[in-house]
């Protein structure tokens, strides 16, 4: 058990107080009562076997704030690092803040943030290896860094950005509520260094002392819809109509005139269109790759399977019997180069197998498993088309139905792993993702890479064997036209309903059309040009070496438009997570950090990206 | 290079100094000793074949296309192996470091016994 000092504070310790049945949101306060079976276990921390002896052990606690007292010296962040040991780039809890006002006259909110051990947790479904779990023991959602590989999924999806992924240790950490000192009766650590009694916890929707107010709702705070989570705040003090947050997001908060809530809205600030092209590059490159290359490989085998049956038979296996089973081989060694790629971006790769452990809730759990399936069936597939031989010692008639049937399974298994695919982008808390352009686009990129893969190795080939390649290319590229016509639909309509609201989708549009924005009027001037190409071609059925060549260019068009778009897609997203401080927290400092190799210093408290 | 080789090192797990000083040299003595040394051996090959199957069961492909990169006699099979190839370092790592973080949990500063070395195999702390 946690050591409780002889001269412990009075302020350090939980007050015994009665609790409401339910909080706001329905959900039963005394989490025992409804889960006896989850009642009088050890919570094993470091080992120990014992049960603690606070007697609201199975009520859902939860973090008090007055915004009114912070003054960010940040003591929290402090006794919340010693606490846990954390290096200097990590950070369980931060203090960010949000200004407003006109000079003399302004006024400035600090909010302290760490986990919200929310009701409805996202971490948690979202986390492929279930690393996981909210306990019955104070409601704590806890999370265990020997079973999480490093994906980052969390990260994604948490509003309040508490799962911190560590790019030293390449895993995921975040705030365990203290649960040592809660068992003894003690209060967070965070919580017993405020210096102005600013954080407060205990039971939730109880009052805390020399508190009144407990809302869910302070300039910059995230929904609280998304996850319901256990924090509540005091803030009395009245502020001007508008707030601006202090690091780099293009964000400001208004007071809404019926409701008095402070809304996002976006910061302009008559920037200019530029390039970008230093920060297209991200983490995310290998997913850039990853996604591409998947939505291409199934794209062409659709074309190649299905391609038969619906009568084009220039793409029937007797048609082309070496370059057939070729391409199926091409197809399989680059769905196993994005494999290798995506698995090399975890942070752990070797614990890969644990992506299948949650597919109850996960949808990279199902991203994973939907790809799994899908890549299997293919060498399977492949396999038994390219050497029947191999197989002889099976009935001729059980051959070909393996062969069948596994292009079939291949056939199901791979637009069901895309829209899988598409799901993991589908969070709330990044607006920029959660839109249905997700899954226009990567079924646009599936049609139109896919289609366009196949017809340029049978052009190829054709040509060299001295075959007419005209009617294949014109078939062929009705699909691509189709898919790149599918993404400019979704783009447009994208851009449409962002510029429409006023939350963080809306910032990261402001940031496509200005910090990218000559990036972003090439790639949809490139995209509609190669719409444009691909349909001519189609029509004009160019012939010869000349034609193959107008098609390459065209190919080659199409494949940068993706790969910037791609690009774009993850360099622009900007999650709802509470404001930073200049310092901490902050993008813009994280970058100059990095640029300049202040963050080879450790105290500087940014990593250097290691993964 | 040498931070490298020292992430493949083990932690060690020192006998608590809190145990008598017999204790710990009974231990010492019993952990050296040719038959442990032959159960770890045995228990880092069963872990090597847990491993290698495992991720054979996910990558079989890989080692497809190394084949017919190698043996097919088409125009090109030989492309197959620059995808193959980078492809199969990268699962020799991963497998090798699984077979070590394995190791480390299970094996390594343990004293084991010859009827639970299957023990090895079963699932790690992920498994629910």
């Amino acid at each position: 058990m946690f050591p409780v000092r002889p001269d412990e504070p009075e302020y350090a310790k939980l007050p015994e107080i009665k609790a409401p049945e339910a909080n706001r949101y329905g959900k039963k306060i005394d989490i025992g009562c409804e889960h006896k079976d989850l009642t009088g276990k050890s919570l094993k921390i470091n080992g120990d076997d014992g049960i603690g002896s606070n007697p609201d052990r199975y009520k859902q606690h939860g973090f008090y704030f007055t915004a009114d007292n912070c003054i960010a010296c940040h003591a929290c962040e402090s006794a919340c690092s010693e606490k846990n040991d954390l290096p200097a780039h990590l950070a369980f809890r931060a203090v960010g803040y949000v200004e407003g006002g006109t000079w003399p006259i302004t006024k400035r909110v600090n909010v302290s943030m760490a986990c919200n051990h929310c009701d409805d947790p996202v971490c948690l479904k979202g986390c492929p290896t279930r690393a996981y779990t909210k306990f019955a023991e104070y409601g704590a959602v806890l999370q265990d860094p020997n079973i999480c590989f490093g994906c980052g999924y969390c990260t994604w999806v948490c509003p309040y950005n508490a799962p911190q992924l560590d790019p030293v240790k390449g895993q995921v950490e975040k705030c365990n509520m203290c649960v040592d000192r809660l068992e003894v009766g003690l209060k967070p650590a965070c919580v017993s260094a405020c210096l102005a009694g600013a954080l407060d916890f205990g039971i939730i929707e109880t009052t805390p002392e020399n508190r009144h107010q407990t809302k869910t709702a302070i300039p910059g705070f995230p929904s609280p819809e998304i996850t319901h989570p256990n924090i509540r705040f005091q803030l009395t003090q009245s502020l001007p109509r508008e707030m601006t947050r202090a690091d780099a997001v293009p964000l400001r908060y208004v007071r809404d005139g019926q409701d008095q809530e402070y809304k996002p809205q976006v910061r302009t600030e008559n920037r200019e269109r530029e390039w970008g092209m230093a920060k297209l590059s991200t983490r995310e490159n290998p997913l850039v790759l990853f996604t591409l290359a998947s939505q291409a490989v199934v794209g062409a085998f659709l074309a190649l399977f299905l391609g038969p049956l619906l009568g084009l038979s220039e793409l029937a296996p007797a048609a082309h019997p070496l370059a057939y089973p070729a391409l199926l081989f091409a197809l399989l060694g680059l769905e196993t180069a994005a494999l290798v790629v995506s698995t090399m971006h975890l942070g752990k790769p070797h614990r890969f197998y644990r992506a299948f452990n949650n597919l109850r809730y996960s949808p990279v759990s199902r991203e994973v498993a939907g790809i799994a399936v899908f890549y299997n069936l293919l060498g399977v597939h492949t396999l038994l088309t390219a050497f029947p031989g191999l197989f002889a010692f099976l009935p001729p008639a059980l051959l070909a139905w393996l062969t069948g049937a596994s292009g079939w399974g291949a056939v199901v298994a791979g637009p069901v792993a895309l829209y899988f695919m598409h799901a993991i982008y589908r969070v709330p808390a990044r607006p920029f993702w959660n839109h249905w352009q997700v899954l226009t686009s990567f079924f646009g990129s599936m049609f139109a890479l896919g289609a366009l893969t196949v017809s340029l190795t049978y052009a190829a080939v054709s040509l060299a064997q001295g075959k007419p390649v005209t009617e294949l290319l014109g078939w062929l590229a009705w699909p691509v036209v189709f898919g790149l016509a599918l993404e400019a639909v979704g783009l447009w309509c994208h851009a449409r309903d962002l510029k429409r609201r006023g939350d963080e989708g809306a910032a990261s549009h402001y940031e496509q059309t200005t910090t990218f924005g000559k990036t972003y009027l090439a790639r949809n001037i490139a995209l509609l040009f190669a719409i444009a190409a691909t349909a001519a071609l189609a029509a004009l059925r160019p012939d010869g070496l000349a034609g193959l060549a107008l098609w390459v260019g065209a190919a080659l068009l199409i494949v940068v438009t993706g790969t910037v778009g791609r690009m774009l897609f993850y360099a622009l997203v900007i999650p709802t997570t509470m404001p930073g401080a200049f310092f901490w927290r902050n993008k813009a400092f994280q970058e100059h950090a990095q640029k300049t190799g202040l963050a080879a210093r450790p105290q500087t408290g940014v990593a250097l990206d290691a993964h | 290079m040498r931070r490298f080789a020292a992430g493949w090192h083990c932690p060690p797990k020192p006998v608590p100094a809190s145990k008598p000083a017999l204790v710990r040299a009974v231990y010492h003595a019993l952990y050296r000793s040719p038959h442990q040394r032959g159960l770890r051996l045995a228990a880092g090959t069963l872990l090597m074949l847990k491993h290698a199957l495992r991720g054979a069961l996910f990558s079989w492909p890989l080692y497809v296309l190394l084949l017919v990169g190698m043996l097919a006699p088409w125009p090109g099979a030989s492309w197959l192996l620059a995808i193959a190839l980078p492809g199969l370092l990268v699962s020799l790592y991963i497998l090798l470091k699984g077979v070590h973080d394995d190791y480390c949990r299970l094996v390594h500063g343990e004293i084991l016994r010859s009827q639970a070395l299957l023990a090895v195999l079963r699932p790690g702390p992920d498994a629910r």
